[in-house]
């Protein structure tokens, strides 16, 4: 429906060009778009149409739009270097995103179909998502919320939110705190080096939850009724806990372990320095 | 960082994945010279930590679980009824404990230290449990079913270690410092591709990296035959393996 479709744009003097364009997509169409320097926004809607309007600033730019099989792709094109394109999108709440930047940031509001956003630099927020969740960035934070799914979240340089979320999670930053809180999963992994480690969430019975960080405290708060397995491992640091605890064993110097219930899950806290909190809800 | 795969090796070793991922994976590693070299060397890691033996406590460290233990006694003693601890924590986190849900503190090298630390974590809780409480039938409403319970276990003592590790020993470690210098080389070549701000951040994340990696370092020449220290050294060398080639897949994508 769309072929292929170059939209030069028109406004010479401008300093500024602005696109805004509407077109209907089928129930399984996916959106990738590519955007060098900038802003995405995403929000899904009820209507079976994709609105792109974009603001681009820089007379010699333009966007590509093509389709190819289900995946509709919009690029951002430049005569002679990048500049910046702020985009605003409106989508099928179901529809699929792969969203790719350099310097952008990405923010998707009530989206509830599968989610890749890659950018270098720039922050993510999500807020919704349904099955694979990917965001990654080098510097900026990660916000997501209400997401159901897998979702894996990676930064350098910043903090990594997930609230209200059901599914798998895999976080990972080298440089700044990992908050996890309301969370539904069987299997959590979250692994900082140099900030701080929260989980508030659930323990199910054959789950896997694994902490842990270089050079700050881990923080967990579970069911009084858990039934894990925990593995508590730290060389200069702090255990505390409120649970009434029997430790069954203890490896090196600087790992014990003890199990809560029937040990059915699988806790694993660690930091090389700092403190180590479990924490009845 | 991004091979979604490379991250689940280690629960494909464990025999965690289900069936579909697993047959994905194993056809992923048809393909994939890097996980497969990284699961041999896991696999590697996996055989050399089964066959560590935990080394016995030290007995210095069995003082200051005492004068822990005592001194939270004594605190405890002179309060009246119970307290709340405030644990401080984020908002939207649940951040104080009930008032008979004294808080236990420890370091980890002194529970860990001694086989003993057994008995008076548990004794510990008792008597928590029983100078808020007043008495002890109170114990198991306010402390769970099996607090308290356990003051006979013996203390476990096991047999000092009969393999010696060093971080450096492990093949695995070997290989990540070769490969580190190769995308180092790599991408000091290609960094120019990338803006001078990520350059930047790539840079300060490397160093938080290298940090905690001769941290670790450092506390294995202290404790070799420390299977978690030997773990996190070659876990930290592993994510700036995985930092180095996502900074030069970007360099590479923008040239």
């Amino acid at each position: 429906m769309l072929g292929t479709l170059a939209l030069g744009l028109l406004t010479a003097v401008a300093p500024v060009q602005q696109m805004d364009t509407t077109f209907a997509v089928g129930g399984s169409d996916r959106l990738e778009l590519h955007n060098m320097e900038g802003e995405i926004r995403v929000t899904g809607w009820n209507r079976n149409d994709v609105r792109i309007s974009a603001d681009i600033d820089d007379e010699d730019g333009y966007l590509s739009l093509n389709k190819s099989g289900s995946t509709i792709k919009v690029k951002t094109k430049w005569k002679y270097g990048p500049s910046n394109v702020d985009f605003v999108i409106s989508v099928p709440k179901s529809m699929a995103l792969n969203l790719h930047g350099v310097s952008t940031d990405v923010y998707l509001e009530d989206v509830g179909g599968e989610v890749t956003v890659e950018t270098i630099e720039g922050e993510i927020g999500v807020r919704g998502g349904n099955g694979r969740i990917n965001v990654h960035t080098v510097e900026g934070e990660i916000v997501i919320r209400d997401a159901r799914g897998t979702i894996r979240a990676s930064t350098a340089e910043d903090d990594i939110t997930i609230t209200n979320a059901v599914g798998e999670i895999f976080a990972e930053t080298f440089e700044g705190d990992i908050i996890l809180d309301d969370v539904d999963s069987r299997q959590v992994q979250g692994s900082t080096l140099d900030g701080d480690i929260h989980y508030n969430g659930t323990v199910h019975d054959g789950g896997r939850y694994r902490l842990t960080t270089h050079d700050g405290d881990v923080r967990m708060v579970i069911p009084a009724n858990a039934n894990a397995t925990v593995v508590v491992a730290s060389v200069d640091g702090d255990f505390e806990t409120d649970f009434p605890i029997e430790v069954k064993d203890y490896h090196g110097g600087h790992r014990l372990s003890f199990v809560l219930g029937s040990g059915k899950a699988q806790a694993e806290l660690e930091t090389f320095d700092g403190s180590i909190q479990l924490v009845r809800q | 960082m991004h091979d979604e795969w490379t991250e689940r090796l280690s629960e494909y070793l464990d025999g965690a994945l289900g069936w579909d991922d697993q047959a994905r994976l194993e056809a992923h590693l048809d393909d994939c010279a890097k996980c497969t070299a990284t699961l041999s060397g896991l696999r590697q890691v996996v055989a050399r930590a089964d066959g560590l033996e935990d080394q016995p406590p030290t007995r210095e460290l069995w003082s200051g679980i005492v004068e822990r233990i005592e001194a939270e006694s004594r605190a405890g003693q002179s309060r009246a009824g119970g307290d709340v601890v405030d644990i401080r924590g984020r908002a939207g986190v649940r951040n104080e404990l009930r008032p008979w849900q004294r808080r236990l503190s420890f370091s980890v090298p002194q529970l860990a230290a001694a086989g003993i630390a057994t008995i008076l974590m548990s004794a510990g809780a008792a008597w928590i449990a029983l100078s808020s409480q007043g008495d002890g039938s109170e114990l198991a409403s306010a402390g769970g079913p099996d607090a308290g319970l356990v003051a006979n276990q013996a203390p476990r003592i096991v047999a000092p270690p009969s393999v010696t590790l060093t971080g450096t020993d492990l093949p695995l470690i070997t290989k990540y410092e070769t490969a580190i210098e190769d995308l180092e080389e790599a991408l000091r070549v290609g960094e120019g591709n990338l803006e001078p701000e990520t350059v930047a951040t790539l840079r300060h994340s490397l160093a938080v990296i290298d940090r905690a990696i001769n941290e670790a370092r450092e506390a294995l020449a202290a404790d070799p035959g420390s299977a978690y220290l030997n773990t996190h050294l070659a876990n930290t060398m592993r994510r700036k393996m995985d930092l180095l080639r996502y900074a030069n897949y970007f360099a590479t994508a923008q040239s």
